[in-house]
């Protein structure tokens, strides 16, 4: 096994590790505890941007998710406050016991798959062009090969401000 | 060649009057009624409809948009679908003038919303690649979240808002995780590309790519409401404040079909992927009895109105999926390429057309304030109020189907086009949807039956909101389901012309998609059928 590898596989196993434990928190059912286990698994994830020379998005991975929006998910978290009781009691279903075991055959088989397939995966675009992963490469891909949807986007994060007034704000 | 502005004319238009409609929500006093604004963005709605026209006449077969590197793919296919979304945008944004007031919820913000989620609607059926796909989708989701809760002072509506951006996140997801499956089987992200890559098979792991086809196909199944992926339905039409549900109904299902029959035909609609180990003409099937089956059995124990058209919305998505088994087909034939596709495009409209309708009709009977439209509602409704007694019932037979109305003309050539195209392969299917369709009957005319003979005295004393705008947009609807039942052809032969643009730019392997990726734009000077769309609105 390279190197390559191994640093891949502790950063996958990490990643899926705490995500899990953002729906599953350690601490019962105390929100914190969801929000820092995906600081951690964002942590994971700028990990494997690193791997694929992507290093404008591990640095943006950090910054804007673990950094400012994670933040802002624990302020909101503290800022309701929630007590034991309006969090509710833990139930354990069929039906969530169900979709937890439809998620676990999905998973089981998207790693077969790709385990069955993995000298297959497409040699298509595989040689990375030169300054790959750069300020200057992601910003070539965002105001010229996906301009629309980059604007469209903008269009998007409006909608969602919006959104947000309209459904929080106290006399509109 | 006429300019790239010129050619996204619609969707800057929308956009523009959106942002419009944002600003002057802004600086309106709040006590202010806000219900000009509707009018505000109906004539941009309008004007935008009328770009689709003068592009779909100048359309040569699809225009390049170099300059945005093809995410958008501008045929008749997706300039008729707009035009069709735009329609049905402007007859539902009518009916709210009125009714938002007596809901309390009077808000500019409310047109905004409208008009950004009719943008996100039109670059979903426009999309070239699975970027704007995605944003296109979300742009109209996330909109439609927002609407969905927009009565806030009630419990329901909260609720249903609530229910729908859950399960809606979980869709998108799952849609995300199957475009990073099919780019990681074919390393192409661009529809066409995908489909030359599974065309060409080399290089190309087809399980992989198979697997992130099933997730797609999951996501779509969840947007349409198809069964078993249709439980969130029910509860976000009845909560959701009528006018919303009614653009659900009319905008979000079209969208949703035109973006995904695009993306299917032209990404897996490769003759040899489609017939391989995973099918996808048999699992749209079974989706499609099933969801025929479970929204006309569920109906017929309804008693509210807007329940009752979540499942026979849940039922005619099964009808429309039957229309997507001709058209891949017929594409590998070329001699059937004169009936392709225009079915699915006619049915649409002819269900815009009724569900704007009878959406209208249950926004006029909710009564102030508090939303019941149960029987007690309508009850008697042709003493009390014969024009929209009347607009009611063309609504219910156009969605049962009967003669004379669009709703007929649209199943006769599902139906017809499947047949035609496919010979006796589902005919199983055909008798499924016609068995269905006399079960709906009980429904549908039940609804008739109160609203013309019950007594008026068994109705609640719920007070109509009286409304002109809502009166014109029931007029307008129940015209154009007539006058498209009656008179198809044009509509027909836009739709059929709709369709084929469809076959004809993106299904790979049939007229060579690899003409299309090195075809010269060619200029406008030579259109080719000037045409014009089905969803031509008659000169007041």
């Amino acid at each position: 096994m390279e190197l390559e590898q191994i640093f891949f596989w502790l950063l996958a196993f990490g990643a899926v590790f705490t995500s899990v434990l953002v729906v599953l928190p350690p601490g019962g059912k105390n929100p914190i505890f969801g929000a820092l286990a995906l600081i951690v698994s964002f942590f994971f994830v700028a990990g494997i941007y690193v791997l694929l020379v992507a290093h404008l998005m591990a640095a943006l991975q950090i910054m804007v998710y673990a950094g400012a929006i994670m933040v802002l998910f624990l302020f909101v978290i503290m800022l309701l406050n929630l007590s034991r009781r309006e969090l509710g009691e833990e139930s354990k279903t069929f039906t969530q016991g169900l979709g937890a075991t439809a998620m676990l055959v999905i998973a089981i088989k998207a790693i077969v798959l790709v385990e069955a397939t993995a000298d297959g995966i497409s040699k298509r675009d595989m040689a990375l062009s030169d300054g790959f992963g750069t300020v200057e490469a992601v910003a070539n891909m965002l105001f010229h090969d996906y301009l629309f949807p980059f604007e469209l986007a903008a269009v998007l994060l409006l909608v969602a401000i919006i959104g947000a007034v309209v459904l929080a704000k106290r006399t509109l | 060649m006429p300019d790239d502005l010129v050619l996204l004319s619609p969707l800057l238009i929308v956009l523009t009057m959106g942002l419009v409609a944002l600003l002057v929500a802004v600086f309106t006093p709040r006590d202010q009624p806000k219900g000009w604004l509707a009018y505000v963005i109906t004539a941009g709605f309008i004007v935008a409809f009328a770009a689709c026209v003068w592009l779909w006449t100048k359309a040569p077969l699809s225009f390049d948009l170099p300059s945005l590197q093809n995410a958008l793919v501008l045929d008749h296919f997706g300039l008729a679908l707009s035009g069709i979304i735009l329609l049905g945008a402007s007859l539902v944004t009518l009916t709210a003038v009125d009714y938002l007031p007596s809901q309390k919820s009077d808000h500019g913000e409310f047109y905004a919303l409208l008009a950004f989620s009719v943008l996100g609607m039109m670059a979903l059926v426009l999309a070239g690649d699975m970027m704007t796909f995605f944003v296109g989708l979300e742009l109209m989701s996330i909109s439609i979240y927002i609407l969905a809760g927009f009565k806030r002072q009630s419990r329901f509506s909260v609720e249903a808002s609530m229910k729908y951006f859950i399960l809606g996140s979980f869709a998108s997801a799952l849609l995300l995780l199957g475009i990073s499956f099919t780019y990681g089987a074919t390393g192409a992200i661009t529809f066409s590309g995908i489909g030359h890559a599974l065309h060409e098979m080399a290089d190309v792991p087809m399980d992989i790519a198979q697997f992130g086809m099933v997730l797609l196909l999951v996501a779509f199944f969840f947007k349409i409401a198809a069964a078993p992926f249709h439980m969130w339905t029910p509860d976000v039409y009845e909560g959701a404040p009528a006018t919303v549900t009614g653009f659900m109904a009319v905008g979000v299902k079209i969208a949703a079909f035109g973006g995904f029959a695009r993306l299917m035909l032209t990404c897996f609609g490769d003759p040899q992927f489609r017939t391989g180990s995973v099918p996808w003409e048999t699992i749209i099937a079974v989706v499609a009895v099933l969801s025929m089956f479970g929204g006309n059995l569920m109906a017929l124990a309804q008693k509210n109105l807007k329940r009752m058209l979540a499942y026979s919305a849940i039922a005619h998505t099964g009808y429309i999926m039957v229309a997507l088994l001709a058209t891949p087909v017929a594409a590998d034939s070329h001699l059937a390429l004169n009936a392709l596709g225009g079915g699915m495009i006619f049915y649409l409209l002819g269900y815009t057309l009724a569900s704007a309708a009878a959406f209208g009709v249950a926004a006029a009977v909710s009564g102030n304030d508090v939303e019941d439209v149960s029987d007690v509602a309508y009850a008697g409704l042709a003493k009390r109020s014969p024009g929209v007694a009347l607009a009611l019932a063309i609504a219910m037979l156009s969605l049962l189907g009967i003669p004379l109305t669009a709703g007929f003309m649209g199943k006769l050539t599902i139906f017809q086009e499947v047949l035609d195209t496919t010979g006796n392969e589902w005919l199983w299917l055909i008798i499924v949807a016609i068995v269905n369709s006399i079960i709906s009957a009980f429904y549908y005319l039940r609804v008739i039956l109160v609203a013309y003979m019950r007594d008026e005295a068994e109705a609640k004393p719920i007070q109509l909101i009286k409304s002109r705008s809502l009166g014109f947009s029931l007029a307008v609807a129940s015209v154009l389901t007539l006058f498209v039942g009656i008179l198809p052809g044009r509509a027909m032969k836009a739709s059929t012309r709709a369709g084929r643009s469809l076959a004809e730019t993106t299904v790979p392997g049939v007229l060579g998609s690899a003409a299309q990726h090195t075809r010269a734009t060619t200029p406008a000077a030579e259109p080719r059928v000037a045409e014009r769309p089905s969803t031509e609105t008659p000169a007041p």
